[in-house]
């Protein structure tokens, strides 16, 4: 398929209040995708409702070929949505190694051998701590345990919720450099961030996400110089890399 | 409009309104006794009392102070028991008989609370249930004193020298008298400054010890004052029914009163006189219904289930209860609308000035460590902050800055080290001492608002320190009282103000948004009047325009004199702000000094920084 | 007083009971390790079971045993889908007072059925108890027993060993996450509770020869499975087990110096000190947060 999501007039909120008003977004195969917007502005209660964990009130969401909403969770994953949470959501007491292997919950376990390899040869520091219990591993390592358990249900869509929240400009670079490998061997990518410059860096086309609808979207050059994008989210002058803190696990 | 924000009253308007209150509750008693007409609804009446009595006892310890007890029944119990057998067994006169009682429920609670409230959820209702079930097992083994299954009967009528409340009428007068005076101690309760430190306790046990409350003392006494309550209750019982036996005080009891409760509404006085009267009126409804479906030898397994099924249907349907009914009617009667104001974001009152000479060193730390078994986060770290400088803690994640918070606040002990704030070393003092003894503030990195009172209260809440108004000065109105209220209120408008949050004073805390609810916290740390301020990640998550008033605000805290120890990740904030740099790597110091030298220092780099990051792609 | 037969009979019928407490210590265990809730009601879901095999009095005891699996299993999953279910996105509190109502219902509902008097069972296999010491060993006792072995062995095998064990028990970890990863939440939560409900539903059938049982035994049975399931750490199978068949002795051997009028208080006191000074149990390993 050539669109692997599509995303038509979605409805969503919390009893009684939309937070997502018509939201209408795309992601090709092959493509990244960035969401940008401010805090509060609907972008984590929509990959919520991409990833089935969170009802659409109205609207039609295709994923993967599966139309969300109508089939379970498990069902979305098994076609290949692999959602990356905001604020990681590794199984703390857990080793990361039976954090990967629950990844490929979804999978037959005769091919979770080499998707293990993978994730290992993406993030060589995880393989360093494979029967480390991970609820003690730093926040940047745990993002990586987190995207490579994502990784290991061998997604078609990976869905990111702000990787890079929260961790130091060391690690961000780290993260970014993987997420960039991904992108070149084709994975579609669909990537909400805080962090304008990260986002845009990585993606093919961006969308701008204010209080529950898209106020602009373009390529990531077009979206840059928007003006509302500027005012927001870009600027800052001397220091050599800028970060938006974490809210807190 | 935030339902706690009732203006501090002129004690000449207060006392008017109390006042009609009154009246108004002793017509509603006049009326009662005398149209209700058949004894059976009479008793009704009476028992409806009980109830609410009962719920109130609910909502006091389960409601405000958030603790989940299932031993209601048992000091329940101990006041019937204790009321029937003093009575019968030892000739006392009645009021005795219940004061004496109504002391051995709270003696019992303050004794057993303050070990077992250490228990949170699941363990403390186990531990509760286990304490009732010992209750129902004494009474049942010692059957000599206390009649053992079979119970006791020929207690007397209840009478107050001489005047014998004999009759159903005075009864009901009696019982409704009393839950009067117990409602209006609970609601004085709850709109005191315990009443909102129990609120802050039930939302966030570390927050409310981080602005001086102590948790484990405050929650011990909401359960005694809930056991006196309960205690009260049973000798009004043991008075009217004229016998006592253990079934009505066991676990199954218990559960019933909860369900009392949950049914007006946990957290509200009002909410329990409805679920009181209703539950009456059910309870009757059910012992008329069951018999025709079940037979009549069914009817207390048939109650039990009714009651049972109950407690699910509201949880799953209505968990607020019936007082939440009263909120949508209100709400139809329109809001005071304050208008939708992000006006006033600038600063408007001046930040109240700190005492301590600029320079003076209020934060100390010496050789600090803490370690998490094998894991070292913090390694002999160095902190000093003096009166008027801004020092900021910075580092890669999992760095120990966290922890070092946490350690410098009491709410993790260092595994070595000294602390010390202005000279006086505080590390084996527990946080809530930290915070209001020594005047050391805290923000977190989600801010701890208590998102069930207004922003007022909120703000408040910091004010907890200034002020000594325990539980007793809280329910008894005096004029004393009434002065610390309206300093408390002062500082806590000032210090709104103060962060430009004065618009919002009687909104509700859960529509602030996140930007709003850290300048709350801010807020919050102000009027603490602190000696020293400690800020976890004050900027994370905010817009540009929201960190640019942050980095506003500081400025100003900073000139009122105020020495500050901010931990952040946000270079643009830090470098506005500090006047130095602390660098922690695995918890180990690398660097510490000025904001420029830091910048080309090459471990800070290397370690943090890292190198430029690719330009956008334009 | 002190002769050795008479405490070898304390001994017997002590682990026998504590093989029991520790078997419901299981079902609790097996609950909170996969939704992270105690479930109060967990000795009076098995206690259907028992009632049910008390009625089918007829029929041969295999037959009675079964029934009491699938009672246990039924009412179980009623009690699941009527009131965890609904509840599912609400607090763990609140989910905790649901139980605590539905376990009422359900104790009512028993007694409106069967009446408040003591039932009692036939033994499984006929025959005189064996004599060790000169203290019966009843031959119900082997089926208690070989119970219990099987609930450990088999318990520990699932959650240690197998792929399907580790993920139950992620989502008691992070439910959310688990689900992410494509864990059907619901249905694994349905699962551990029908296991519970069957785990306690035979535990106490097969005790129901020793002793009666009446309408009122689960809440004693449920606090006591509690106390083992607190003791051995709150999620540790061996331990668990072991908890429950030390309370069994330390209750059976507490009536050589104190009344039998004190023996349940002096159970519950037990409970309290172990909540107050070891809520991790005695295994050492910290339980999960509430």
């Amino acid at each position: 398929m050539t669109t692997i999501l599509q995303v038509k007039g979605l409805r969503a909120g919390y009893s009684g209040a939309d937070v997502l008003k018509d939201v209408n977004l795309t992601v090709k195969t092959g493509q990244v995708v960035a969401l940008i917007g401010a805090n509060g502005a609907g972008k984590t209660t929509m990959m919520h409702v991409v990833a089935g964990a969170h009802r659409l009130s109205a609207g039609e969401i295709i994923a993967a070929g599966i139309s969300v909403g109508k089939q379970s969770q498990s069902s979305l994953v098994r076609a290949g949505v692999a959602l990356v949470p905001e604020g990681r959501h590794v199984f703390g007491p857990m080793s990361v190694d039976d954090n990967l292997l629950l990844g490929a919950y979804s999978r037959k376990s005769s091919e979770t051998k080499q998707d293990r390899a993978y994730v290992l040869d993406l993030f060589p520091r995880l393989g360093e701590r494979l029967s480390q219990v991970s609820g003690t591993m730093s926040g940047g390592e745990q993002q990586m345990l987190a995207i490579g358990r994502a990784l290991m249900a061998r997604p078609k869509l990976l869905l990111l919720d702000e990787p890079t929240l929260g961790l130091a400009p060391l690690v961000i670079q780290t993260i970014t450099a993987a997420l960039d490998r991904l992108r070149k061997e084709g994975l579609s990518i669909l990537i909400v961030e805080q962090n304008a410059e990260v986002a845009l860096g990585l993606a093919d086309y961006g969308y701008l996400m204010e209080n529950g609808s898209i106020t602009a979207s373009g390529r990531p050059a077009v979206l840059a110089s928007n003006e509302l994008v500027q005012a927001a989210y870009l600027g800052g002058t001397t220091v050599t890399s800028r970060q938006t803190g974490q809210i807190g696990q | 409009m935030a339902f706690d924000s009732k203006p501090v009253p002129s004690s000449y308007r207060g006392a008017l309104r109390g006042m009609l209150w009154l009246v108004g509750w002793i017509v509603m008693m006049f009326a009662a006794a005398n149209l209700l007409g058949t004894s059976y609804r009479l008793t009704i009446g009476a028992n409806a009392a009980i109830a609410v009595l009962l719920a109130l006892s609910v909502v006091i310890v389960t409601g405000f102070a958030g603790q989940f007890s299932l031993a209601s029944a048992a000091f329940y119990g101990i006041g019937a028991y204790g009321s029937g057998i003093l009575t019968t067994s030892y000739g006392w006169p009645p009021l005795a008989a219940a004061v004496v009682a109504a002391f051995t429920a709270g003696s019992v609670a303050l004794m057993v609370g303050r070990p077992i409230l250490r228990l949170s959820g699941h363990f403390l209702a186990m531990g509760t249930l286990a304490l009732n079930e010992i209750f129902i097992l004494l009474i049942v083994g010692f059957p000599d004193f206390t009649g053992g299954n079979d119970g006791k009967g020929g207690v007397p009528s209840f009478s107050v020298w001489n005047y014998d409340f004999a009759s159903l009428q005075q009864q009901l007068y009696l019982a409704w008298s009393v839950v009067g005076v117990a409602l209006y101690l609970t609601l004085r309760l709850q709109y005191s400054r315990m009443g909102r430190a129990l609120a802050f306790i039930r939302s966030d046990e570390t927050g409310s010890a981080a602005v001086g409350i102590d948790p484990g003392k405050a929650k011990a006494m909401a359960f005694t004052i809930s056991a006196v309550f309960a205690s009260v209750a049973g000798s009004l019982y043991a008075h009217f029914l004229g016998l006592v036996s253990p079934e009505p005080f066991n676990v199954m009891a218990s559960v019933q009163i909860l369900v009392i409760a949950v049914l007006g509404g946990i957290a509200s006085p009002w909410g329990a006189v409805v679920g009181g009267i209703t539950y009456a009126l059910l309870h009757e409804l059910i012992v008329f219904a069951v018999p025709r479906f079940f037979g009549a030898a069914a009817v207390g397994a048939g109650s039990q289930f009714v009651v049972g099924m109950l407690l699910v249907v509201l949880l799953i349907v209505r968990p607020q209860g019936l007082a939440s009914f009263a909120q949508l009617v209100r709400g139809w009667f329109g809001r005071s609308d304050s208008k939708d104001g992000e006006q006033d974001l600038v600063p408007s009152t001046q930040i109240s000035l700190c005492n301590t000479p600029a320079g003076t060193n209020v934060l100390k730390a010496v050789d600090l460590s803490r370690s998490f078994g094998g894991v070292h986060a913090l390694s002999n770290c160095n902190i000093d902050v003096s009166a008027g400088e801004i020092l900021a803690v910075i580092g890669p994640n999992g760095a120990g800055k966290t922890t070092l918070v946490h350690v410098l606040s009491g709410a993790l002990s260092p595994s070595s080290g000294e602390i010390s704030i202005l000279g006086s070393n505080v590390t084996r003092q527990p946080a809530h001492l930290r915070a209001g003894r020594f005047g050391l503030a805290r923000s977190f990195q989600t801010p701890k608002i208590v998102t069930g009172l207004s922003v007022k209260s909120n703000a408040a809440l910091g004010a907890h320190r200034l002020g000594a108004m325990g539980f007793f000065g809280a329910m008894v109105p005096t004029r004393a009282g009434f002065r610390e209220e309206s300093a408390i209120d002062e500082a806590a408008l000032q210090a709104l103000r103060a962060v430009g949050l004065g618009w919002a004073f009687e909104r509700h805390a859960d529509e602030l948004s996140l930007g709003h609810r850290r300048l709350l916290e801010i807020g919050r740390v102000i009027s603490q009047k602190p000696t020293v301020i400690l800020l976890d990640e004050p900027a994370a998550g905010l817009t540009r325009v929201e960190k640019e008033e942050l980095v506003k605000l500081l400025v100003l805290v900073r000139k009122a004199g105020y020495g500050i120890l901010l931990v952040e990740h946000d270079m643009d904030v830090i470098m506005a702000l500090a006047d130095r740099i602390h660098v922690l790597v695995f918890g180990k110091t690398i660097f510490c000094g000025s904001p420029a030298d830091a910048r080309s220092d090459a471990n800070v780099i290397a370690a943090y920084l890292g190198t430029k990051p690719k330009e956008l792609a334009l | 007083m002190l002769d050795t037969q008479f405490l070898t009979q304390v001994v017997i019928t002590s682990i026998l009971a504590g093989v029991v407490y520790g078997s419901v210590g299981l079902a609790f265990v097996t609950v909170y390790r996969v939704a992270s809730v105690i479930n109060f009601p967990q000795a009076d879901l098995g206690l259907v079971g028992a009632f049910v095999a008390i009625s089918l009095s007829t029929a041969s005891n295999m037959m009675q045993l079964l029934g009491a699996i699938l009672a246990s299993a039924a009412v179980s999953a009623v009690m699941f889908m009527g009131v965890l279910y609904p509840l599912r996105r609400a607090s763990l509190l609140v989910q905790t007072i649901a139980l605590l109502g539905g376990g009422i219902g359900l104790q009512s509902l028993m007694q409106l059925q069967y009446g408040t008097g003591p039932q009692i069972l036939t033994q499984f296999t006929a025959g005189n108890p064996i004599m060790i010491n000169g203290a019966a060993f009843p031959l119900q006792g082997f089926w208690i027993l070989a119970w219990g072995v099987i609930v450990v062995t088999g318990l520990h095998a699932f959650f240690e060993w197998t792929k399907l064990g580790r993920a139950v028990q992620a989502c008691a970890i992070d439910r959310y996450a688990a689900g992410l990863v494509g864990i059907p939440v619901g249905l694994m939560t349905f699962v551990a509770f029908v296991l519970g409900g069957v785990i306690s539903g035979v535990a106490i059938t097969v005790q129901a020869p020793l002793s009666y049982v009446t309408v009122a035994s689960g809440l004693a049975l449920s606090l006591k499975g509690f106390i083992a399931a607190v003791m051995g750490g709150g999620e540790r199978i061996i331990p668990t087990m072991g908890a429950g068949v030390l309370l069994g002795l330390l209750e059976g051997l507490v009536i050589v110096w104190l009344p039998v009028s004190l023996q349940q208080i002096f159970v519950l006191l037990c409970l309290l000190a172990i909540l107050m000074f070891r809520p991790t149990g005695l295994g050492g390993r910290t339980a999960h947060g509430i």
